[in-house]
């Protein structure tokens, strides 16, 4: 009985630890011709401060979108 | 020198077989009062070794046998004993004033645990709630639903955990339920409009969650859980200590889920329909001679993503769907955080009880629409709730219930969120009743009277206005022999709610703009319900039609308009309308086959104005059936039971302007349960739902309009081990 509540608490921890969730997402932002530039992945304080502030370029503020399309 | 005496009282007896005078071993033995319970040993005694209130309300259920229900004082050696009957276990009503069997209560109240809910096992508890008759969900996904009561849903439904009214934003359909399957054991759903005992929004109907009880009397119990399912490659995790000793009870219990986007029956999946979600549950009760108390705190904190939303500038179906299973984390979605805390004390008098219940719960809902880290919408509901009955007999037959409620409500946005979608506000309820009981031999007749008062205060919009209003309900049940019948007349109020007064701007999970209406009126409703039932030997059936008419409807027009490109909705009022229908039951356990049980049950609902324009969102049809078979196997691993499920929606033709007719469907689901029953228990069940992979989309899909079905065929494996431990004693 002890093997079989060892192998439940077993399976419990394993099917909880394998769906860790990352915090990281690729961003994007449109130029002044509508083209898409990638940003690479950012995580952290850098995905929040492009998502709050967006990005400055050449003196123009880009807004950045780091969803899944 | 100080001493502590502390003492115990002894309640003991035997339950036996009225006709042939043998104990009934395994028998529940329930203290209704203190909320303590115990089974009978295989001699069929039991005892209590706590202290106990001079008088109290005793129930006994066993299999097989008719359920008693008895007041009785504290004695030893009590001999009582039980009538044999084929039915099956009678219904113990929690939310009833003062308790007791469901043929004792003048309202009719549909009870079910949580293991019957889950014979066929559900994805998540509002899926479960919506196997009761008459009760159906709005869902988006299956990570987002809300109870559906006899067509009315959102505000017009209150949701009670513990006695504790629970506020989660559900003025809209896209904020699901504030509460988990964690803990539940059992629920219980009063249909119809039921103000007089939980005021105001107690409109279409009262769904009433109740706890798991404490570990029986001196001992400790743990309950683990695993399940998997394949639509959605999801796991729940739950995990459950309970402990009794003496007068102190305790439990504590924890959940995670995680489930990735799930799949449609045509193998695609369905983008962001991924929710995850962990929680927390501590119970702490303590029982003393005349005092009952429980402290009770939840939390759960999860994300639910917002399927059918779709970021490029002309969606098609594509926009909505993928090819591969995703599970990050990703927008939109919703981050979703309760708190539930409470304190519930029971004092007992000679010929009265006092129930007070103090509670706050804190809702925090974030919808993350464009950008990760910065919400859309950011609202904390707060609320200080208070809840005090005092429950008096007088004489032989009367008890008189008088009772107040009161609530202190605040609204508060983030300074984070993008958008305002419903400003600050601060609303407070006050209410007071009295009800009247009267039992006598077959007869039990309950009548009362209420007033509420509702303040809403938004500063911002300078808008401060006072709802008051009376409600009332009587009702009388009768029972003799097989036959029992429920009739009751009851009313209740609903003030208008500050999204309906006051929007304006985009809902972007419902997908339109939305504009409210300072000049609504409160709605008024009038129900009038006949439940009859017949519990024959081998055969039960009940019919339950009901009447409810509606005064001043709050509902959404469509306007010819768009608005920051998304349609404009306003809300407005329809004058009368009515909504009745009918929920039927059959139960058949063949006398050559009591391992055989098939259960079916209808409900039928139209709802229109009195120019016969039908109301939104109206449920299907439905006709529910369960054959269930338990084998008489001895062995210690054995088959549990074998369940079949068969659903079939009805085409619902009956619809508002806004929407658009849904075709008729079939599921069919199939379970087995096995049991491996030494010293402890370990359960393993294997389900299938949507066995024939059907393509489905139900009237209350929020994603109907897109063309998104439910999942597709659905395997469910899951894993239970529940020890027992007795307490020696000392």
């Amino acid at each position: 009985m002890k093997k079989v509540s060892f192998l439940a608490i077993a399976l419990i921890s394993v099917a909880t630890l394998s769906s860790c969730n990352n915090k990281c997402h690729e961003c994007h932002y449109e130029d002044a011709n509508g083209a898409e530039v990638e940003l690479g992945e950012q995580c952290g304080d850098d995905l929040e401060n492009y998502e709050e502030n967006g990005i400055v370029v050449d003196g123009t503020t880009y807004e950045v979108h780091c969803h899944e399309h | 020198m100080l001493s502590i005496v502390s003492y115990s009282q002894e309640f003991s007896g035997v339950i036996i077989d009225a006709e042939n005078k043998e104990p009934i071993p395994f028998a529940s033995v329930y203290i209704l009062s203190t909320e303590t319970g115990t089974y009978t040993d295989s001699l069929g005694k039991f005892k209590f070794s706590i202290e106990l209130p001079n008088e109290f309300d005793l129930l006994i259920r066993s299999q097989l046998y008719e359920s008693k229900h008895i007041r009785v004082q504290p004695t030893n050696d009590m001999l009582i004993e039980l009538n044999p009957t084929h039915q099956d276990l009678e219904d113990v009503i929690i939310s009833a004033p003062g308790g007791g069997l469901g043929r004792e209560n003048a309202f009719h109240v549909d009870r079910l645990d949580m293991n019957e809910l889950n014979s066929i096992q559900s994805s998540t508890l509002g899926e479960a709630i919506s196997n009761i008759n008459g009760v159906q969900s709005v869902t988006t996904g299956t990570g987002i639903s809300q109870p559906v009561i006899r067509g009315l849903s959102g505000v017009r439904v209150l949701t009670m955990i513990n006695g504790v009214r629970t506020e989660n934003q559900q003025w809209s359909p896209h904020h699901g339920m504030a509460v988990n399957e964690l803990g539940v054991g059992a629920v219980e759903v009063i249909k119809g409009p039921s103000s007089l005992l939980y005021g105001s929004d107690a409109f279409g109907g009262v769904l009433f969650l109740i706890d798991e009880p404490y570990a029986r009397q001196n001992s400790h119990e743990l309950k683990l859980q695993t399940r998997f399912e394949s639509v959605s490659m999801g796991t729940v995790n739950t995990a459950i200590y309970k402990m009794s000793k003496k007068n102190v009870r305790f439990s504590a219990a924890g959940l995670y889920s995680n489930n990735a986007d799930y799949r449609m029956p045509d193998g695609n999946y369905l983008k962001d329909s991924r929710y995850n979600q962990i929680g927390g549950k501590f119970s702490l009760g303590i029982t003393k001679k005349n005092y009952v108390g429980h402290l009770r705190y939840t939390v759960s904190t999860g994300r639910a993503g917002i399927p059918g939303h779709s970021h490029d500038s002309i969606p098609s179906a594509e926009s909505f769907i993928s090819s591969s299973q995703l599970r990050s984390a990703n927008i939109p979605a919703q981050l979703i955080t309760n708190h539930i805390a409470s304190f519930e004390n029971k004092f007992f008098f000679k010929r009265s009880e006092l129930y007070v219940i103090i509670a706050n719960t804190n809702n925090n809902l974030e919808e993350f629409e464009e950008k990760f880290t910065v919400p859309g919408i950011q609202m904390n509901l707060n609320n200080v709730y208070l809840n005090a009955k005092f429950i008096h007999k007088i004489g032989e037959n009367w008890r008189i219930i008088p009772g107040v409620q009161s609530s202190y409500q605040t609204l508060t946005n983030g300074p984070k969120a993008d958008e305002l979608l419903i400003d600050d506000y601060t609303q407070v309820d006050n209410g007071a009743y009295a009800l009247f009981a009267w039992d006598k031999n077959r007869w039990t007749v309950q009548f009362g009277a209420r007033a509420d008062v509702r303040s809403l205060e938004v500063s911002t919009a300078d808008f401060r206005e006072t709802y008051a209003a009376p409600s009332a309900s009587a009702g009388f049940a009768y029972h003799v022999k097989k036959h029992t019948v429920h009739v009751n007349v009851s009313s209740a109020f609903r003030a208008p709610h500050s999204s309906e007064l006051l929007s304006d701007g985009v809902h972007h999970g419902a997908l339109r703009y939305e504009i409210g209406n300072r000049n609504l009126k409160p709605e008024n409703a009038i129900q009038t319900d006949v439940n009859y039932e017949y519990r024959g030997e081998h055969f039960e059936w009940s019919i339950n039609p009901y009447v409810n008419y509606i005064q001043d409807f709050i509902t959404l027009f469509a306007a010819d308009s768009l608005l920051d490109g998304y349609p404009v909705f306003n809300y407005g009022q329809i004058d009368q309308s009515v909504l009745y229908g009918v929920d039927l039951g059959l139960h058949y356990h063949p006398h050559f086959a009591h391992w055989m049980h098939v259960e079916s049950s209808f409900s039928y609902l139209k709802a229109q104005d009195l120019s016969s324009n039908p109301l939104p969102l109206i449920p299907q049809p439905r006709l529910n059936t369960f054959i269930r078979i338990n084998p008489e196997f001895n062995r210690a691993f054995r088959v549990k039971d074998f369940v079949l499920q068969h659903q079939y929606f009805l085409p619902q033709n009956n619809v508002s302007t806004n929407e658009t007719a849904s075709v008729d469907y079939h599921l069919l689901n199939a379970s087995v349960n096995f049991i491996w029953d030494k010293k402890n228990e370990f359960l393993m069940s294997f389900v299938v739902k949507n066995m024939l992979n059907q393509r489905c989309i139900n009237h209350l899909s929020q994603l109907k309009n897109i063309g998104m079905p439910s999942p597709g065929a659905n395997i469910y494996i899951s894993l239970k081990y529940n020890f027992l431990t007795l307490i020696k004693s000392k």
